[in-house]
């Protein structure tokens, strides 16, 4: 049976977001799952995109 | 074979107000439900959907108000009551209304994929808002998780906006309180955040501290400054009443000087010898003298001598009276007085130890009042009275100084306060707005990534099914300038799908403007099958309820064939239909080449609900009617003239046989027979493979010949009432029921059911599954 059409969005939804390295990989493996699950909420969202203080001390 | 939905019962579900059972011959791989509009098709559809997708169904595409659920229970039932069992691959899966009023199948085994196509989507799909059609399509692009994930980050992009809009206002505002502040003070130390940052170090304590202090001063003054109005008030009260006093006393003296003899002294020993007669009214004698007396006669006498009496008793009264408030406001006057030397000794008590520049520069001498200082309340007011009033001004004398200090010590304490709060809230909310300013740069770049992901992804599957729409849309109209569908995402709209097609080969007009209707229910059908048969797995069911109003002869058998095409995509095909032509195309005219299992549904009404037959197609209906024992001549003279009709026909139409021209394509069986050439009747055969596959020829120009040479048994005895008919036998009408069936039987393949009427091979006409071939392709020159 082919993957599903959800399934296969989501692993490239993941892949996209690796790939802009937008958020460190320590962070973004927290996420992994539930980024591939669909089960993202708001508060993980905010999380997630939480700078690093070295972001702020940079701008 | 594959899992197929065997039966459906239906309980107080929508129109079947009957409990009522369908079952689908699961050895076809498609089901035709006819029924006149009103007779129950959608029911059946909804029940379906009910029972394995957990779907209101239709009510679902339509406006409705209050629960859903009591619109799926039939007239008068609670949907509590309804139920809807149906098996699918032998195994029974049951429909009812839950917790929440919402659909609730259980079941074991597994359970199939319905994909059900309504009108109204059809209508969404081709002729719809872009907003519709993407909502009628999305369904098969299901990809719940993925908006789930989508939607959350869209609200926390939205919500952090939000937060980073709030930080920029609050240090915004901050700063320009700062400014304002700082511009106040004159602008000192050149910058107003320099000089806002010393300011907030500043410890306002101390500041604070004194002001408190000035202002318990302030409040000491002020209880000082209520005890003397107090006691001044006392005081001209106390004078009144010393004066009411001092007049009611002359006038009472003056009144006892104009009373002679002792008459005025007499007063006092009648009101108390009236007392005594009050007390003991049966006293016999005189209290005094002891002499008998009559007491009410003594009583009458008192009385008398009293009245006479009258101005005295009444200035004895008043004076009393005065006196008694004259004393009493005495007292009063006391204790005010005593009072305030308590809050004049209160407040000297409280600024003699500490240092108060204004009262330091009153220099008090302080020894000088230490009969103030010490005061107590058992100590004599008067005697303290003169160096408290003293003190007490000289005091107060200081109060307009120590308030405007007071003052100008709290606007200090508060305007540090205020930039103190605003320099941290500026500080703070700086901090937190680049934080905020980072957070959603992200969030909203991470947006860009998952809404160009899902976008991209939904345009590649609706694209990637634009080829086998064109496919089967040209198979349906070939050589019509049709077609090349393709659909994208309208860039500027979430949810929103545009379309675009060929017309007269003119490319990327709208289909919805130039199409006709049928053409665009075609389509819509078209794109609902490549999607279907697109996710198709290995229990994929396809519903097409009522899907089409209307269609030409041409293009309806077109349609059919590719319908019976696409089925073996899926476990099943299930179609719902009101159109007469169509199924009479199964039942009759290519009824022997349809695998399909004909359900026709009777009138509805409310006591019976649902009912339905068995609809048979013309051959069975044949065979059915030749066994019985006693012949139904006129029956089976009909049925197989129909079905005659039906088979001729369709050789006709391969062959393109040379027919009379008329308006109407109602052609006589005799106009059909002769249509068919010698050339073609001896070049006919068919070729057939049996269960090894082995090849067997039949030829049909002698079985024509035959069932021809018969033909006017179905004038003389089926059609109508004729003398000349009552003479035919029963033996010859029964040969020409079994001739007809042996002609329609060597024509349709014994596996698929279906005629041959499919150019594969450019050199004769077979079946879909490939098992019978009729010979020639074209008829011979």
């Amino acid at each position: 049976m082919t993957e599903s059409p959800d399934k296969m969005l989501l692993g490239k939804i993941l892949k996209r977001i690796e790939e802009s390295c937008l958020i460190p990989e320590k962070v973004l493996a927290r996420y992994h799952k539930s980024i591939a699950e669909g089960t993202m909420t708001v508060e993980d969202w905010s999380l997630l995109a939480e700078p690093i203080d070295e972001d702020i001390k940079e701008q | 074979m594959p899992g197929r939905i065997e039966s459906i019962i239906m309980e107080k579900f929508k129109g079947a107000t009957n409990r009522v059972a369908i079952d689908f011959d699961t050895s076809k791989p498609v089901v035709m439900i006819f029924g006149e509009n009103g007779t129950g098709k959608s029911t059946i559809v909804d029940a379906i959907d009910f029972v394995y997708n957990e779907n209101f169904g239709s009510i679902d595409q339509r406006s409705t108000t209050g629960s859903k659920a009591d619109l799926l229970a039939s007239l008068g039932s609670p949907a509590g009551n309804l139920k809807v069992i149906a098996k699918y691959a032998g195994n029974n899966w049951t429909g009812i209304i839950g917790l929440g009023k919402k659909p609730v199948s259980t079941g074991s085994g597994d359970r199939p994929t319905v994909k059900i196509l309504r009108r109204s989507e059809i209508l969404k799909i081709v002729d719809g808002q872009p907003t519709a059609r993407y909502e009628a399509l999305k369904s098969f692009i299901n990809v719940p998780k993925a908006e789930n994930n989508e939607n959350a980050l869209r609200t926390a992009v939205n919500d952090t906006n939000k937060k980073y809009n709030d930080a920029v206002i609050a240090y915004q505002q901050a700063e320009q309180n700062l400014k304002e502040a700082w511009e106040a003070e004159g602008k000192p130390d050149g910058d107003y955040k320099r000089w806002a940052k010393s300011k907030s170090e500043i410890d306002a304590t101390t500041l604070a501290k004194s002001s408190s202090h000035l202002n318990s001063i302030i409040q000491k003054m002020n209880d000082c400054d209520s005890a003397l109005k107090s006691l001044n008030d006392a005081d001209t009260i106390y004078k009144l009443a010393e004066k009411a006093y001092i007049e009611a006393e002359q006038k009472y003296n003056s009144v006892r000087e104009s009373i002679k003899g002792i008459e005025k002294d007499i007063v006092d020993v009648l009101e108390k010898a009236k007392d005594f007669l009050a007390k003991y009214p049966t006293a016999a004698s005189c209290p005094v003298c002891e002499k008998p007396e009559n007491t009410s006669e003594l009583v009458d006498k008192i009385d008398k001598r009293l009245a006479s009496l009258k101005s005295l008793i009444e200035a004895k009264k008043t004076y009393e009276s005065a006196k008694k408030l004259a004393d009493g406001q005495e007292k009063v006057l006391l204790s005010k007085k005593s009072d305030w030397i308590g809050k004049v000794r209160d407040l000297a008590s409280f600024v003699n130890d500490s240092s108060v520049p204004e009262i330091d520069s009153l220099c008090i001498p302080w020894t000088n009042f230490t009969g103030v200082l010490g005061f107590n309340k058992s100590d004599c007011a008067d005697m303290v009275a003169p160096t408290a009033k003293q003190l007490s001004e000289r005091l107060l004398s200081s109060k307009g100084s120590i308030e405007a200090r007071k003052q100008k010590e709290e606007k200090e304490v508060n305007q540090l306060k205020l930039i103190k709060t605003s320099y941290q809230t500026y500080t703070n909310k700086t901090v937190q707005a680049k934080r905020l300013e980072k957070q959603l740069d992200t969030l909203k770049k991470l947006h860009e990534i998952v809404e160009k992901e899902r976008k991209d992804f939904v345009e590649n599957e609706l694209g990637s099914i634009s080829g086998e729409v064109d496919s089967l849309y040209t198979k349906i109209h070939p050589a019509e300038g049709l077609g090349k569908v393709e659909f994208y995402l309208n860039p500027k709209f979430i949810g929103s799908l545009g379309f675009t097609g060929h017309f007269q080969g003119t490319a990327d007009i709208q289909p919805q403007a130039y199409y006709s209707e049928s053409h665009l229910d075609t389509l819509g059908v078209c794109v609902f099958l490549a999607l279907a048969k697109k996710y198709a797995d290995e229990n994929t069911v396809v519903i097409l309820d009522d899907v089409i109003t209307s269609i030409d002869q041409a293009h309806m058998t077109r349609f059919m064939q590719a319908l019976h095409d696409e089925a073996s995509n899926f476990n099943q095909l299930i179609i719902t239909t009101h159109y007469r032509p169509w199924r009479d195309r199964y039942k009759y005219s290519q009824g022997p080449t349809a695998n399909v299992h004909l359900i026709d549904l009777l009138h509805w009404s409310h006591p019976r609900g649902i009912r339905h037959t068995k609809t048979k197609h013309s051959v069975e209906e044949l065979i059915d009617h030749l066994k019985k024992d006693e012949l139904d001549r006129q029956g089976v003279a009909s049925k197989a003239g129909i079905l005659l009709e039906g088979v001729i026909d369709h050789i006709a139409l391969i062959y393109n046989c040379k027919l009379p021209r008329k308006a109407e394509p109602n052609y006589t069986l005799g106009e059909l027979l002769d249509s068919i050439s010698k050339k073609l009747k001896s070049a006919l055969k068919m070729e057939k493979l049996n269960e090894n596959s082995e090849r067997g020829e039949i030829v049909l120009s002698g079985l024509i010949d035959e069932v021809s040479g018969l033909t006017w048994i179905r004038n003389q005895v089926g059609c109508h009432f004729n003398v000349l008919g009552m003479e035919i036998s029963d033996a010859d009408v029964r040969q020409y029921g079994e001739l007809t069936i042996k002609f329609a039987n060597a024509l349709i393949c014994n596996k698929c059911g279906e005629l041959p009427c499919r150019n594969k091979s450019g050199s004769y006409w077979e079946c879909k599954c490939g098992s019978a071939f009729m010979h020639p392709f074209t008829i011979p020159s």
